[in-house]
């Protein structure tokens, strides 16, 4: 038993060893690719932020990241909101449908997308990106909300009711509470899974509109520089904020 | 007269998604179906003169050049073979891990299952870009290889069949492990401790309770590894060798190198075909097995 949970945390080791290692080299001070030993440097952060591609693409990235909380935190919402409290028909295929995006390759989306984003004209344009985002992150936000809303307590509304406040005050004093936990680990979810998405952004993304895993992409399919090292830290920081946050929020709902 | 109501208001509710849905997923893949049956633009030369495809045209062609063509079908049976390959060795590496982890106490599961999902909340490239640097002919790989003395002079472990295996595998991974961590978690502890005392031995154990009442979890994160072993295209991409092409990559090419649109939607065509071939049969498989159970 001993041995065995050893070797677990060996493979738990191996397979975050990457990330860790990533961000230890965007310390180094020379051009190698050789994380630093005794002389640490944060050259490469300045040569990010120094470069307007770089600058860009991250704020990109968050711009689209934020419209994509948008649209999948409503339209979770609301089809949660359908599911459990309205009971609606065919809810299970339309659940089905929210799922299929996950099963379809990100290439074939691509392929789909980008004839389709240039014959209605918002191919260039963040908007679309964030769109196709939101079918990665609908599935996740969509769950954590219709849980949510299936673990709450079904009498709390018609108690409501009956003790005499309107359908509205009812979903704003009493649903909307029940469900804002789950908006919000949903809605940080959503940001980071789109902050993080990247084969969308390579068929839909133009040289006006780039993604920060876009200007990734070129680096490093001909050379390894440490740039790249320190723009990986800079998302892996980005997105362990939004995880913490998530997982605080998440916490504090469960008490 | 309450019930025409609320329907009516659950489908303002649905309204997003169906929006998002329809705009995003169904029109875009219809739209592509269609872009797959118009005459291609042909001219396959980095953007200069010719047109992505013929609007209005009806044509067969970009199908029929994927049958005749034997560069497609090796990159076909490549693709298969590949998801098939780092679907069974993801279950391979996940199951004990997954049984492991299912053995823990509430606070360390959920700790080493936090390691297991964090690389897939980090972007695609910042861990192939971590992994590129691990396997390097100069990397700490290499050079722990070498200390240990296990090989004399640097391995190649990327831009070889190996980089894509040990890429892919990285990537689907986390997903295996959650599945069958779901699955595993959902056996009754009760039952090992029935079997115990109904005289079972541990490797019985295994496999008459636990292995056998996780087969169905073990089903679905076989295909859901297949179906994203099958999707690969970052680490054929970046990891492999021009020899290891994947559909997917063939696509991307097809549309922003060849400028061929008609061919990169059929090829993706096929693709969906086939995963759903492969879906439905599992699902198939799975509906046969309970009935049988049932029964």
């Amino acid at each position: 038993m001993r041995y065995a949970r050893f070797a677990l945390i060996a493979v738990l080791a191996v397979i975050i060893w990457p990330l860790i290692y990533a961000v230890w080299l965007s310390f180094t001070p020379g051009t190698l690719l050789e994380p630093p030993v005794g002389q640490w440097s944060l050259r490469w952060y300045a040569q990010f932020f120094a470069d307007a591609r770089w600058v860009n693409g991250l704020q990109n990235s968050l711009v689209i990241a934020g419209m994509s909380v948008g649209v999948t935190t409503l339209a979770g919402t609301g089809l949660a909101l359908a599911v459990v409290r309205y009971r609606l028909r065919g809810a299970g295929l339309l659940s089905a449908a929210v799922m299929l995006p996950l099963f379809t390759p990100h290439v074939v989306l691509g392929m789909a997308l980008l004839p389709f984003m240039r014959q209605i004209g918002l191919w260039g344009h963040g908007l679309s990106i964030a769109l196709a985002h939101s079918l990665i992150g609908l599935p996740v936000v969509y769950l954590l909300i219709r849980d949510a809303l299936a673990d709450a307590d079904p009498d709390l509304e018609p108690a409501a009711r009956g003790l005499g406040a309107t359908p509205i005050t009812v979903f704003w004093r009493v649903t909307c509470p029940l469900m804002a936990p789950a908006i919000a680990a949903g809605a940080l979810t959503a940001f980071i899974l789109s902050l993080n998405e990247f084969v969308i952004a390579l068929f839909l993304a133009t040289p006006s509109i780039e993604t920060l895993p876009k200007v990734i992409w070129p680096n490093l399919r001909y050379t390894l520089t440490p740039i790249v090292a320190a723009a990986s830290a800079i998302s892996l920081a980005v997105t362990l904020v939004g995880l913490g946050g998530a997982a605080l929020i998440w916490r504090g709902w469960r008490r | 007269m309450k019930d025409r109501a609320s329907n009516a208001a659950s489908w303002l509710l649905c309204l997003p998604v169906l929006a998002l849905l329809i705009l995003c997923f169904v029109m875009p893949l219809a739209g592509m179906a269609r872009l797959s049956l118009n005459a291609g633009g042909g001219q396959s030369g980095f953007g200069l003169g010719g047109a992505l495809f013929e609007p209005g045209t009806w044509t067969v062609a970009a199908y029929a050049d994927l049958l005749a063509s034997p560069y497609f079908r090796e990159v076909l049976w490549f693709t298969l073979w590949f998801g098939v390959a780092v679907a069974v060795v993801c279950v391979l590496i996940a199951y004990p891990l997954a049984l492991a982890i299912s053995r823990l106490s509430p606070l360390a599961r959920a700790l080493a299952l936090a390691a297991i999902i964090l690389p897939k909340l980090a972007n695609v490239l910042v861990v192939v870009y971590g992994l590129k640097l691990m396997l390097g002919n100069a990397g700490p790989v290499n050079a722990l290889l070498l200390w240990l003395g296990v090989i004399d002079s640097p391995v190649r472990l990327l831009n070889n069949l190996l980089g894509v295996f040990i890429g892919k595998t990285y990537l689907i991974l986390p997903y295996t492990v959650l599945l069958l961590s779901v699955a595993l978690a959902r056996i009754d502890p009760e039952l090992n401790l029935a079997a115990r005392g109904l005289g079972a031995g541990p490797l019985q154990r295994f496999v008459r309770v636990t292995l056998a009442l996780s087969l169905p979890g073990l089903a679905t994160a076989f295909l859901v590894s297949l179906v994203f072993g099958v999707g690969a295209f970052v680490t054929p991409f970046l990891m492999g060798s021009p020899n290891q092409i994947t559909v997917s990559v063939d696509v991307q090419r097809q549309t922003f190198e060849n400028l061929n649109w008609p061919r990169g939607a059929a090829e993706s065509v096929v693709m969906l075909g086939v995963l759903m071939a492969a879906l439905g049969g599992g699902a198939g498989l799975r509906a046969l097995a309970r009935r049988k159970d049932t029964r």
